[in-house]
């Protein structure tokens, strides 16, 4: 059933598109843990269907599974997976403060699909329309969206600032 | 504004990168990925074990598992027999109702992500009952239909290309790997003693259309463009198969124009096997979800030994036209991976259509990957 062949090409793939897709993931998921367990579980999948693939751009097609990909209902097929979740970070202000700890709770508080047009569009550094492709909507959608996320970071990012003090 | 966005990407970049990188754990995916595609194999195993003993449904679990709770329909408990009988094995089995296998389907057919490329390609196996013998060359008077002394079924594959662009050539290869399979030896002697007369196309045949190839809705063709189009909601798509399904002339069917319920089911056949969108395709399984005649025949095999969940209906007539016809749905993909007809009369299926792959490639004699 395995092909070698098939298989150098998938652990090619694997290896060129890790880094990148891992952050992804962890901007998606705002955890290195449940990232990299939403990456590995698109990649199982991927591989499962890398012939499936066919003539599209692999990379296109595993962002489309990062983005679109519900991790719970996944899990929910792959029994052998503990249930519990990672346990959540402590309190930001209990630690040293870290700039970045807002940005990821802001994050967070964007719904799902919000998050991922600003992670492709400021991490990824994708256009209006191929962020459209990505999540399947139109460019109108993702423009819409894209403004409506934006403002929601600025207040959130402005409220824990506030909440830090 | 600018600068803020380049705030922005640079905030990101630190929070994605503020741990040290982890190498790829690549031989703990592969090990992963071909534990997934060979759990699935090993699943169709254990069902190929309940499939010799001819009851083609395999126990799977409670009804009412879905979000529409509906109970499954009494019906749903009584597997069809390949023999005709009930199956004799096993605790009756139950099956997921109908309507929540399909919600399910619609629900994982919009996750998958729109691909696309030059040419919708299919691999598909036929296999049916050898039901005329061809002719013997003389033409005299009338035709008439021999009837054949022995029971055999012909399988054979066609590949096909099915181009997207106007002008664009398209193709099919057919007749390929022809395979006869006799009832029991008994059918074979007789078949000898008949004269061995050919069962099977002789070789593979190569068709080019310097034309776009069609699939259908009952009657009405479509191009991969126009299925491409076709609408992305369940109340758009039900009211545009609605239009269609008025417009078909009782006179192009036989043995009479299906209900609305046939005519969905019927066309689904044909569009899930097709270059359709993955709004198209939900929307599709939603609509068939609506339609209460179908049952669930639980999860199955199909012949090439993949595991899907089986839905069923009924089809009205007499004779070979009081068949049940399947589709075989993958619950992992929502794809298509196979439709068939059964007649309650007749112990092999009447028609066995196979998808072994399906994908858009880039040019002719192109392959999805591999």
């Amino acid at each position: 059933m395995s092909d070698p062949t098939e298989d150098a090409a998938y652990a090619a793939f694997v290896e060129a598109a890790w880094d990148r897709h891992m952050a992804v993931a962890i901007l998606l998921t705002g955890d290195r843990l449940r990232g990299e367990e939403l990456l590995q579980d698109c990649l199982v999948r991927l591989y499962v269907r890398w012939r499936r693939v066919g003539a599209t751009d692999p990379h296109a097609y595993l962002r489309r599974m990062l983005v679109n990909g519900n991790v719970s209902w996944w899990r929910r097929r792959r029994r052998e997976l503990p249930t519990a979740s990672p346990p959540d970070h402590a309190d930001p202000r209990s630690g040293p403060y870290e700039p970045h700890e807002d940005l990821r709770r802001a994050l967070l508080s964007l719904p799902r699909r919000q998050r991922a047009i600003v992670v492709l569009r400021h991490y990824e550094d994708l256009t209006e329309k191929a962020v459209a492709a990505a999540l399947g909507c139109t460019v109108g959608t993702v423009k819409n969206q894209h403004f409506r996320a934006m403002a929601r970071l600025r207040t959130a990012l402005r409220e824990h600032q506030e909440a830090a003090r | 504004m600018k600068d803020d966005q380049e705030q922005l990407a640079q905030a990101l970049r630190t929070l994605a990168h503020r741990q040290p990188a982890t190498p790829a754990p690549v031989p703990d995916l592969l090990r992963r990925g071909r534990r997934a595609r060979r759990t699935r194999a090993m699943v169709s195993a254990v069902a190929g074990t309940a499939l010799a003993s001819a009851a083609v449904v395999v126990v799977v679990g409670t009804g009412g598992v879905g979000p529409a709770g509906t109970p499954p329909s009494p019906a749903a408990s009584v597997p069809l027999a390949g023999d005709g009988s009930p199956p004799t094995r096993s605790p009756a089995p139950r099956s997921l109702d109908a309507r929540s296998v399909l919600l399910a389907a619609a629900e994982t057919a919009a996750r998958e992500p729109a691909t696309s490329g030059r040419y919708w390609y299919t691999r598909q196996r036929t296999s049916q009952p050898v039901r005329s013998l061809p002719s013997t060359g003389k033409i005299t008077g009338k035709p008439k239909r021999r009837e054949v002394p022995f029971s055999a079924t012909v399988a054979s594959t066609q590949e096909s290309w099915y181009a997207g662009e106007k002008g664009a050539p398209s193709r099919t290869r057919t007749g390929q790997d022809p395979e006869v399979t006799f009832a029991s030896s008994d059918d074979e002697a007789k078949w000898r003693r008949f004269g061995s007369p050919a069962l099977a196309p002789g070789k593979p045949a190569t068709n080019d259309y310097d034309m776009r190839l069609f699939f259908q809705i009952g009657n009405h063709h479509f191009t991969v463009g126009q299925l491409l189009k076709l609408p992305t909601g369940k109340d758009g798509l039900e009211s545009r198969l609605r239009r269609l399904f008025d417009e078909e002339s009782p006179s192009d069917w036989w043995p009479a124009k299906p209900d609305f319920t046939g005519y969905v089911w019927a066309a689904a056949s044909d569009l899930l096997a097709g270059p359709i969108s993955p709004g198209t395709r939900s929307a599709l399984y939603r609509l068939l979800a609506e339609q209460p005649a179908i049952r669930s025949l639980g999860e199955v095999t199909d012949l090439r030994g993949r595991t899907g969940m089986a839905l069923a209906l009924a089809t009205a007539g007499n004779g070979d036209a009081a068949a049940e016809s399947r589709l075989i749905v993958d619950d992992d993909t929502a794809e298509l991976l196979a439709h068939e007809s059964r007649s309650p009369a007749r112990s092999a299926p009447l028609l066995q259509v196979t998808y072994e792959d399906m994908g858009w490639v880039d040019g002719l004699d192109e392959r999805p990957r591999n």
